[in-house]
This record gives structure tokens, C-alpha cells and sequence, in this order.
């Protein structure tokens, strides 16, 4: 005590304030300390063994528990500083939704600070697939390191948006060592990757009459999960809703809408429980066909459609067919009355299984649709044979002398080629005689498999069973011939004929296939060819 | 202080990482064809020490270590095993030697020699054959001085003032005469009594000396490379002889002296022709320089070819030269002509990768090869390197060819290709060496993916293929394991890569699928069993990818580069073999292209360190572009103008042996 009062004494010259604190704060903890001891002596001292282990844990934990409330309020009044410094470009090109776009932030210092562990947190619109990042997005962020004042350093992504047209929202999220910033902006998706659009749009059509609509993936990558809904009470396919697990990259499929009895045709395409394309399509319902055409489709395959059109006035005629080379795979064709044939030129196809042909008229208020009629794609079946002394790219590949010379070996290579098929061929064999005095060296190649073997004076390519094979099937072998002095002057002939067989599994028929001869003259081989006769 | 001392010893090391040059790792092989230049001018300018270091042995005089040191080391820095040799006459010494900077090596040599070395006439007057060099007296009857001769002295100096400088790899021993009247006339007083010597006693004692003299040389320097000039006569002592103006002088004789001394040189073997212009500059005489290099092959020895013995300076460089034939397979045997008394025939010689021809006769000849070999693409005599495939030629008078064996799927070694697709074949700058062939293995199925490799590391081929989901290792020792990495619902083409990825023996398997789901690596042992596996990209991207395996910065550990298939962008990242992402990823093409990219690995440009191949995908222009391992574009060419429906999938092997791999692109051959 005696040095407390030498302490007052002390403290009261001066300006006499350190005395007034000391006052009030020593007080209050004498209240305090006060309260305590007697808390511990009314609930703790005799009460319990140990009281004063128990009164001091209680004391460190009514701390512990003050020290945690103030902490929280703290880091709940604090507001971190916003980041300052930082310049986002985000570079886009235009946007389609379902398909790959590459988007480019770039993230700038424009203040005169090195920014140290900078990352960027994208954050795209639900639904969105990240198909690729650069630098990696790991842990939602993409990591882009320390940056130099007026340094510019970017994430790029590749990534499908699954969302209507019209604007979304990126937001991002820039962090470094000293905080975080976070940013938005808008883009506009202004088109789909899947496209779902009627062949011919109608204005009016005629009651009972079906309206083929394609869905097509304008996209790379496959569209999975895909539903399109008619709006009650038009049907598609005579159904509400078709599921289309997986649409190929640029497949397209045709779909036969039924309008309804309300002139509205409402058709919705959706992936990821989004509505990507909207179609609304206002049309008059005909009692009666305003076309006036009858169509007789025959099943299609190979080079060629055909179909016959009994036509009693005038009138257009959209055709469809996956083989054609027109936009769209559709070619507009105007007709006379009367009765005839068309026939036109197409690719062999693979996937689809059918083709369409929409007659209409143009009138004023628009195309009015008649009946529209659907004819089978069958697969074409071809097989063909060439010989050659140089490959296309002009590498030589035979060997010996060419013109070829009597006495001397000339070797040269088959190959054979059956043509792309769209529907399933079983058993599919492809004989090979080969002439007289030409014989196989051993050497072929076989990039699709199968296997060669040979019979009586013929080889046979075994081609076993082939799906629907967009590609076609090739097989080569080697040949060589040796003229004799009967041959001079004389162009030689290498393979005699070529039949190809198969069992169209689709149709259930066999099918067969021939190829003419081919001799020494090479007509198909541009550097070799017209070099075949015998010296 | 320590601490800049240590970031100044630690800079250079970082400044030479991130820039690193060009090393010829393929080069100085010593293989067929085996090229020695001697490069004897008084200059090395700055663009030659990267066209000396193409050759396998490169002679210099003795002093350009001292006048041009840094280039010389330039040349062994770029082809580490190229041989210098360092020029020393063994009898004779240049006046300029005398007014030679003092410390260098030539002046240090011509300050030892006291007069009584030198060769002198019976009045005591040196003796010249060419200008301004003296002749020295390498005879057994040469005075001593000091307890020396002149050929005591010169295998000591070779051993302190040549050797000691640690660049050179051998010497080169110039005017090693077998005889020295033929030289220096009969008029001649070796012992230095003032009476001349008679010229058996001359040519004997001279034999005598120079005996000794390379005898010592190689006593003093028991492990360098020696090639002496002018004498067949000392080719047991040294490991080749130098055949000058071959074969100026007709093509019996000499050549059966080169056969003779290649096989009496000590190991390693290197006599050497040299073919010239006669002092004429001619680089375009093709003829000639065929006609000789083709002797020296069929010999099996080195080949310089150059403007002459006036004209040693030259980097003349021929498509010949570039035609890895491989060690000879057998010995050289004459085809056509006489067989007997060295009369000039047709000699031919077969290789591991190729055929040599030699006509000295005086017409031309037609010869049936005993096989299928291809001419070369040439770039200089078009008509005769055509790039014909032959079982024949007609080779004319006088006249060589250098042919390569055909290519087929038996070179295709650890890369992957399409069982049956004709391979086109690419250099790193998109020329053609050679045709395409058709790679098909009987015993793999058409159309499979397919690895040759020796997995085991048995010294045995090991054969992977995989075709609809299914894996097949065929192992050289009978071993066969099936699997599938990616499950039984996977029935998709699978990309195969192999190659060391832990520190075992064996070698592991990297799969990937080429489409129609998860860019998934799986890493497996031969057996199949999954050691790691992870994703390349997103779990998202369903389109594959390509995987490939490769040493990209050379410190003898592998990384794993993918490319993504089908609808992915031409993002390549690579990876450490455990996974951890390696160097930054890169976009081989533009961003936006959406046809992936495929990516094969292989040393291209023969720099010791692997490059990332990479093909365009589908519906773009059909390309390849090559890349380093720090994504740096080494080049890139494309394979036309119309956008490709496939894309470009290569594979890279080195199926001639160079050391260089070739690209090979799968192309359509009808």
C-alpha cells in the first residue's frame, strides 16, 4: 500500500489525467476481480474437490468463448479493401449455344504495382461444360502467377453454353495476395448449335398433312440428351415428345410435325432441361390438298433418287435427301402438269433411312404444303477396281519396267473398293480373276482387315460382315507379270473380272456387284498410265 | 558477396537453359557413308564450324586452336562425336611456321628444331619439294642433338603441345613417304658427312625412320586416332592411311592398296579416300565424287571429296551424304569385269540399310541388284537420284551409286501406325527422302492400331496392337496378354504409346481412346494391370485424345504429351509420367479450330531430345507443325490446300537409322 500512495503522489503532478484513468480502470477491475471471488466462494469453494482447477477452467473458457465474438465481429465490421489495379477483357467471338466457343479473359495491371499469386475464378452461366482451359482451371480457379505492372496475361476456356438466345451474364472473380475483385459482363448468344427449322415453311397446310422439320447438330461435338416437345395439340412423329439420345456432329434428322387444329404449330428443342430453339409456326389449315400432286417414291441407294409425280397443275417440289449436294440437302424443283420420272444424282448416305419429297405451291400469303411423301434409303453396293504403278501423291509402288518388256517382271498394285454402304451387309465376298500369266507376289495391305485367300485361278477378298460404313471398305494387293513374246505390243490384262456379293441384311437380299477388266494402260494412274504396251 | 558470386556462377547455367542451340546429336556416327574433310585453309570463318561438324572426322591444322579456338570448340559442341585430328607433317615444316605467333603450337615446334634436323645435301643446303616447306630428316641416319632425332622428338611434342589442349582426338601425319628419293631426288646426305647417300640406303633408312617416327607417336599418345598421308607402307602402325586424288592415278591398284591397309590398321580403322577436282573448283562434278565415294565405300573406308591438294578448304556437302546406308552386311564383291589383277570391274557391296555400286570400267554396265532398293530423292543430279524404286541399274563408266533399301513396316519401329495404310514419309521440313510403302503386318489384323517396340527390354521385338477396345501384347519371348484399359463397354480405336515412365526395366504401355469419351490416360504394364491413370482434359470433353511418349528436354526422363481428339481445340499438354502436368500446355493451331490434334514424338532433327509431332484435325487444312519441348515451333508444312475430312495423324520413327526420325503421314495411295 505504502507504494501505491508513493505511486499517486507521483502521478498527481502533471496534468492530474493519468490519476482520473488509473481511477476508473482500477475500479472497475477491483469490481470485477471483486464478483469473481465472490462467485468462486458462493458456487465453487466447498462445493467441489477441486474447486479452484474447475473455477479457473471456467474462467478460460468464458474467455475462450469472449476472444471468439470478438474475433467474429471484427471480421464482420472489417470490409477488405477493394483490389485496385486490375484491367478484364473478356474476348469472345460470337456465341452459339450447345456449340464449342473459345473465350479469352485477359487480365491487365494497369496500376504501377506488381500483383503477386493472381487467379481468375470464371463463373459461367448453370449448365455450362468446360471442355478445355488454358492455364488448367483447378479448384475453380485458373491460376495466372505474378504479374509485372502493364502485364497482360490470359485464361482461355473452350466451353458449350447451354442457354437460350438472347444475353448471359459472366461473372469472374480476380483474387491476388491482398484481396479480391469481382466483375460481370454481358454477351448475346445469337444463334444455336442445334438448328431445328421446317424444309419448306408453311403458311398454309392441308389437314392430316405431315410437315418434316430438321433438327440438325451445326456443332463438332456430339449433341446428347436431346428432347423436342410439340405443343398440344400438334404432334411430332404422332407423339407429344421425341427423345434423341445422340445427334452425331452435322447429323441432321427429319421430324414429321402434325399440325393442329389451332393454325399454330409450337415446337420447343431442349438439352440439359433448357430450351435452346423455339419454333412458332402460324399456318392456315387447307380441307382440301392445294398442291394436287401424287407422288410414287422409289427406295434410294446408291448414285442416283428417283421417283415418279403425277401432278395435275403446276407446282414445286421440295426434295430431301442426305445425298444431295444442295444447301440443306434439299433441291427445289418447279413441275409441269402431267405425269414423268425424276431422277437425280446423290451421294451414297449412311445414317438416315429415309428420304422426303414436300410438294407446295407459292402463293401470295405464302407456301401452301400438299402431302408430302417418304420414300427408304437402301444401301448402294458397288465395288471397284484399278491398277497402279504410282500412288496418287506419285510415289512409285510398283516395280521392274514400265512400258512393261518381254521377258522382264513388272509388278504392279490392285486395289479394290466397295463403296460406302448405309446399312448392315453380311457375308460379303469379293472374287477377283486375275488373267492369265498374272499372278500375286504375297505383298497386299488391308487397313480395314479381312483377309485375302485364293481359289482356283481367282482371289478372294473377305470382307465378312460390314455395318454401315460411311468410309467404304479398301483392300490392295500386288501383282506381277512377266510378258512373253506373244504379248509384245500387246497392252496386257491384269484382273479379268470382279464380283462382289453380300447379303443386304436391311432388305434381306443378296446383292451383287461387278466390275469390268483391267489391263497394263493403268487409265486410272496419273503418272503410269497409257505405258502398257509390251516391248 | 557469397551470394552474387553464387547468382554470377548461377546466371550463364539458366541463360544457357533458356536458350539452347541446335546440337547434331545424329551426326559422327561413323557409319556408312563415313565422311573426313580435311579442312587444311588458314581460316575458319563463322558459318564453317556448323557445316564441319556434319562430318564424321574433321582434320585441322595444329594451330587453328590457337587462332580460332572458340570455333573450333564450336564444332565439337555442335556434333560431340565428331574427331578432330590436328595436322602435323611428319617430315616436313612450313617456312611460316618460323613466323608463327610464339606460343602457338606451330612456331613452338619449329623453335625446337636445331639445323641437323633438317634434310639436307651433301653442301649442307635444306631441301624443298613443295614451296616453302623444308624437308626434315626422318631417317634412322639423322644426326642427334640432344640424344634425339627428328623422329624421336615429334611423338613427344604431338604428346605436350597438340594433345594437352584437350580438343583434339588424334593427329593427321602428312608426308609419312615411303620412300624419300621419289621426293627428294637421289642428291641426298642423311648422316651430314658431306657425301650424298646412295638411293637404297636413302629409301631403307628413310623407311626405317619414319617407322620409328609413328612408332613413337603412338608410344608417346597410345590412345589417339593417327592417319598418315602419302605411304601405305605404315598402315599396322596407325589406324588409316590417306589415299590422295583418288583415283587420279587408275582405280586397280589404289584400291586394292586401301582394302589392303584398312585391313591392317589398328582399330579403330579409318583410311580414308579423298577424290578431287584437281584443283579446279568443281563441286558440281557429281560423276567424280560418286565415282570416289562409292570406292570408299565398298572398302568401308572415311571419303573427303574437295577441290585438291591445293584446295583442302572446302564443305562441299552431296545428297549421297545423307543417305544412311548402315554398316556394311557382307563383303565387297566385283559384279562384273575381270577378276583378277586389279583390272578395273564393277564392285558393288551390300549395307544394313542400302546397296553401293562402283563402275571403273570404261563403259557403262547393267546390274541386277540383289533386291528391291530405291535410288535417292536427290536435290543436285536429279537424273540419277530420281527416286526410283530398282531391282536394276545401269551404272556408267566410271561412275558410282549409292542406293537405299526399300522402306517397309519392318522399319516402323516405336511408333504407332494403321495396320495396312500407306505410310507417306517426311523429313522435319516437309520434303519426301523417300517413296511410301504400305505398312501391313501379316500378323496383326487390318486396321489396328499397332506398336513395335521392344517393351521387355529383352532385345526383343515386342508387338501391341489394339482394335475395337481390346488390347493385344505379343511379347518376343512367346509372352501374350489381352486387356481392355478401358472396360468392356469401350469398343473405340485406342492410341498406344510406350515407353520408361518409373525407374523398372521394363518399359510401360500409355493408353488413351481416340473418341467417344473422357480423354483418359491409362498407364499399364505389358500384363495390362493399370499403374496410374488420369485425365488429360475435362471429364466434360468426351471427344479422346492422342497420347504420346518422349525424352523432350533430353535429361533421360520421359514426359507424356497428349492432344485432344474430335471436337476439342489443338490444346496439347504434356505431362511427367506420374501425372503432375509438365512445362505449360499449348495451342498447336488456332484456338478456335475444333478438330483436336494428334500428336506423335520423336527426335526429328537428330538434337538428342525428343519433338512433339502434331497433325491437324479433321475439317481443316491438313497440316504438321513440330515443336520442342518448351512449345517453341521448330517448323511446320502442309499436306494440301483443301480441307482434310480425316485430319493428319502421324507417326514418327526413324526407319533409315540416321538417328534423325522421319514423319510418316497415312495417306491414300489410290
Amino acid at each position: 500500500m505504502t507504494k501505491n500512495k508513493e505511486q499517486r503522489a507521483k502521478g498527481s503532478s502533471g496534468t492530474g489525467l493519468a490519476e482520473h484513468a488509473s481511477t476508473a480502470s482500477f475500479t472497475t477491475s477491483r469490481a470485477v476481480t471483486s464478483h469473481l471471488r465472490h462467485r468462486y466462494r458462493t458456487r465453487y469453494h466447498g462445493q467441489y474437490q477441486y474447486a479452484r482447477m474447475f473455477f479457473a477452467f471456467d474462467l478460460a473458457l468464458l474467455g475462450l468463448a469472449t476472444f471468439l465474438v470478438g474475433m467474429n465481429v471484427y471480421l464482420f465490421t472489417v470490409i477488405p479493401a477493394p483490389l485496385k489495379g486490375f484491367r478484364l477483357d473478356l474476348v469472345t467471338p460470337s456465341i452459339h449455344s450447345a456449340a464449342p466457343v473459345a473465350l479469352e479473359a485477359r487480365v491487365t495491371v494497369s496500376g504501377n504495382e506488381e500483383k503477386r499469386e493472381v487467379r481468375l475464378v470464371w463463373e459461367f452461366p448453370p449448365g455450362t461444360e468446360i471442355l478445355q482451359s488454358e492455364p488448367p482451371i483447378g479448384q475453380g480457379n485458373a491460376y495466372l502467377g505474378t504479374l509485372e505492372p502493364g502485364e497482360t496475361a490470359s485464361s482461355r476456356v473452350v466451353v458449350r453454353l447451354f442457354q437460350p438466345q438472347g444475353d448471359v451474364s459472366f461473372r469472374f472473380r480476380l483474387r491476388d495476395a491482398e484481396g479480391e475483385i469481382t466483375g460481370e459482363t454481358d454477351r448475346r448468344i445469337t444463334g444455336s448449335g442445334l438448328r431445328f427449322e421446317p424444309l419448306v415453311s408453311p403458311a398454309s397446310v392441308v389437314r392430316d398433312a405431315a410437315v418434316p422439320y430438321r433438327l440438325r447438330n451445326d456443332t463438332a461435338l456430339p449433341l446428347e440428351g436431346i428432347t423436342v416437345r410439340a405443343v398440344r395439340p400438334s404432334s411430332i412423329e404422332r407423339l407429344t415428345e421425341v427423345r434423341i439420345s445422340r445427334l452425331e456432329p452435322f447429323e441432321e434428322r427429319i421430324l414429321s410435325v402434325q399440325p393442329s387444329a389451332t393454325s399454330e404449330i409450337v415446337l420447343t428443342a431442349e438439352m440439359q432441361g433448357r430450351d435452346l430453339v423455339e419454333r412458332r409456326e402460324s399456318y392456315a389449315l387447307l380441307q382440301a390438298d392445294p398442291v394436287g400432286v401424287r407422288l410414287l417414291l422409289d427406295p434410294s441407294g446408291g448414285n442416283e433418287l428417283s421417283f415418279r409425280v403425277f401432278a395435275d397443275r403446276a407446282a414445286s417440289l421440295a426434295v430431301w435427301h442426305p445425298g444431295l449436294s444442295d444447301e440443306g440437302h434439299v433441291r427445289t424443283l418447279e413441275i409441269e402438269p402431267g405425269e414423268r420420272e425424276i431422277r437425280l444424282p446423290v451421294q451414297p448416305t449412311t445414317r438416315e433411312t429415309s428420304w422426303f419429297v414436300v410438294p407446295f405451291v407459292t402463293r401470295a400469303e405464302g407456301n401452301a404444303l400438299g402431302t408430302s411423301a417418304v420414300g427408304a434409303l437402301t444401301t448402294p453396293f458397288t465395288i471397284h477396281a484399278s491398277a497402279r504403278y504410282f500412288a496418287v501423291s506419285g510415289d512409285q509402288i510398283g516395280i521392274g519396267p514400265l512400258p512393261p518388256r518381254v521377258g522382264e517382271s513388272t509388278k504392279v498394285w490392285i486395289g479394290l473398293k466397295l463403296a460406302p454402304t448405309t446399312s448392315e451387309l453380311s457375308d460379303v465376298r469379293v472374287r477377283v480373276v486375275l488373267a492369265s500369266g498374272v499372278g500375286v507376289t504375297g505383298r497386299d495391305a488391308l487397313p480395314d482387315g479381312e483377309s485375302f485367300s485364293q481359289t482356283e485361278g481367282a482371289l478372294v477378298w473377305n470382307v465378312g460382315t460390314v455395318p454401315a460404313d460411311p468410309d467404304g471398305r479398301s483392300a490392295f494387293f500386288e501383282v506381277e507379270l512377266t510378258p512373253t513374246d506373244t504379248q509384245r505390243d500387246q497392252v496386257p490384262v491384269l484382273v479379268e473380272s470382279v464380283l462382289a456379293e453380300a447379303l443386304d441384311v436391311r432388305i434381306d437380299t443378296r446383292r451383287e456387284a461387278t466390275f469390268g477388266s483391267v489391263d497394263m494402260n493403268l487409265s486410272e494412274d496419273e503418272f503410269g498410265k497409257n505405258l502398257g504396251r509390251v516391248k | 558477396m557469397w551470394r552474387r558470386r553464387l547468382s554470377l556462377l548461377i546466371l550463364p547455367i539458366f541463360i544457357a537453359a533458356a536458350f539452347p542451340t541446335p546440337t547434331f546429336a545424329a551426326r559422327g556416327k561413323h557409319e556408312s557413308p563415313k565422311l573426313i574433310n580435311f579442312f587444311l585453309g588458314y581460316e575458319i570463318k563463322p558459318d564453317d564450324p556448323a557445316k564441319l561438324a556434319q562430318w564424321d572426322i574433321v582434320v585441322l591444322d595444329m594451330d587453328q586452336t590457337f587462332q580460332f579456338p572458340d570455333r573450333v570448340r564450336e564444332i565439337k559442341r555442335l556434333n560431340p562425336n565428331v574427331q578432330l585430328l590436328a595436322y602435323v607433317s611428319a617430315s616436313e615444316v612450313s617456312e611460316a611456321r618460323f613466323r608463327g605467333h610464339p606460343s602457338s603450337p606451330g612456331a613452338k615446334l619449329a623453335s625446337r628444331i636445331p639445323e641437323a634436323w633438317f634434310l639436307a645435301r651433301p653442301d649442307g643446303s635444306r631441301i624443298q619439294w613443295w614451296a616453302g616447306n623444308w624437308i626434315m630428316n626422318a631417317s634412322d641416319r639423322s644426326p642427334s642433338v640432344g640424344g634425339m632425332q627428328w623422329n624421336d622428338f615429334l611423338g613427344g611434342f604431338i604428346r605436350d603441345e597438340i594433345m594437352t589442349q584437350g580438343i583434339w582426338d588424334g593427329v593427321f601425319l602428312d608426308a609419312a613417304y615411303g620412300e624419300i628419293t621419289p621426293v627428294a631426288g637421289t642428291n641426298i646426305d642423311l648422316d651430314r658427312n658431306g657425301i650424298a647417300d646412295t638411293a637404297s640406303v636413302a629409301d631403307q633408312s628413310w623407311r626405317a625412320g619414319m617407322t620409328e617416327l609413328i612408332r613413337k607417336v603412338r608410344e608417346a599418345n597410345p590412345d589417339i586416332w593417327i592417319i598418315n598421308n602419302s605411304s601405305a607402307a605404315y598402315s599396322h602402325l596407325t589406324n588409316g592411311t590417306l589415299f590422295e586424288n583418288f583415283p587420279r592415278d587408275g582405280f586397280g591398284w589404289p584400291f586394292a592398296e586401301l582394302r589392303g591397309a584398312l585391313a591392317k590398321n589398328v582399330s579403330p580403322k579409318i583410311s580414308a579416300i579423298n577424290t578431287n577436282t584437281n584443283n579446279q573448283e568443281r563441286p558440281d562434278d557429281y560423276r567424280w565424287m560418286r565415282y570416289g565415294l562409292t570406292s570408299a565405300l565398298i572398302a568401308d573406308g572415311y571419303y573427303s571429296f574437295d577441290a585438291g591438294d591445293a584446295g583442302h578448304h572446302r564443305t562441299w556437302w552431296y545428297d549421297e551424304y545423307d543417305a544412311s546406308i548402315g554398316p556394311p552386311r557382307g563383303q565387297p564383291r566385283i559384279v562384273e569385269g575381270p577378276t583378277t589383277n586389279n583390272r578395273p570391274a564393277v564392285w558393288a557391296r551390300e549395307f544394313a540399310r542400302g546397296y553401293a555400286v562402283v563402275n571403273a570400267t570404261k563403259r557403262a554396265e547393267e546390274i541386277t541388284l540383289p533386291g528391291e532398293f530405291e535410288k535417292l530423292r536427290g536435290t543436285q543430279d536429279v537424273l540419277t537420284n530420281n527416286g526410283a524404286i530398282v531391282t536394276k541399274v545401269t551404272v556408267p563408266a566410271e561412275d558410282g551409286l549409292v542406293l537405299i533399301r526399300r522402306s517397309d513396316v519392318a522399319e516402323v519401329r516405336g511408333a504407332v501406325f494403321r495396320n495396312g495404310s500407306f505410310l507417306q514419309v517426311f523429313d522435319l521440313q516437309g520434303r519426301r527422302p523417300q517413296n511410301a510403302f504400305f505398312a501391313n503386318r501379316d500378323d496383326v489384323p487390318g486396321g489396328a492400331n499397332v506398336l513395335v517396340s521392344d517393351i521387355d527390354r529383352d532385345n526383343r521385338d515386342d508387338v501391341i496392337f489394339s482394335q475395337n477396345g481390346l488390347v493385344t501384347v505379343r511379347l518376343g519371348n512367346g509372352g501374350r496378354y489381352t486387356f481392355r484399359p478401358f472396360g468392356t463397354g469401350y469398343r473405340g480405336d485406342i492410341e498406344i504409346a510406350a515407353g520408361q515412365t518409373d525407374r523398372s526395366t521394363a518399359w510401360e504401355l500409355v493408353f488413351t481412346p481416340t473418341a467417344g469419351r473422357e480423354a483418359t490416360v491409362v498407364v499399364t504394364d505389358v500384363r495390362g494391370r493399370v499403374l496410374r491413370s488420369w485425365l488429360s482434359y475435362r471429364a466434360e470433353f468426351k471427344g479422346g485424345a492422342t497420347v504420346a511418349i518422349g525424352d523432350f528436354n533430353a535429361d533421360g526422363l520421359r514426359e507424356i504429351v497428349t492432344g485432344p481428339g474430335n471436337g476439342g481445340g489443338p490444346h496439347i499438354r504434356t505431362f511427367k509420367t506420374d501425372s503432375v502436368p509438365w512445362r505449360g500446355a499449348f495451342f498447336a493451331y488456332d484456338a478456335s479450330e475444333s478438330g483436336g490434334a494428334r500428336v506423335s514424338a520423336g527426335d526429328v532433327n537428330g538434337d538428342g531430345a525428343d519433338e512433339i509431332v502434331v497433325g491437324s484435325g479433321p475439317r481443316s487444312i491438313p497440316r504438321i507443325r513440330v515443336y520442342d519441348g518448351n512449345a517453341r515451333l521448330l517448323s511446320e508444312f502442309s499436306l494440301g490446300s483443301v480441307a482434310s475430312a480425316d485430319g493428319v495423324t502421324p507417326a514418327v520413327a526413324d526407319i533409315d537409322g540416321d538417328g534423325k526420325a522421319e514423319i510418316l503421314i497415312p495417306g491414300q495411295p489410290f
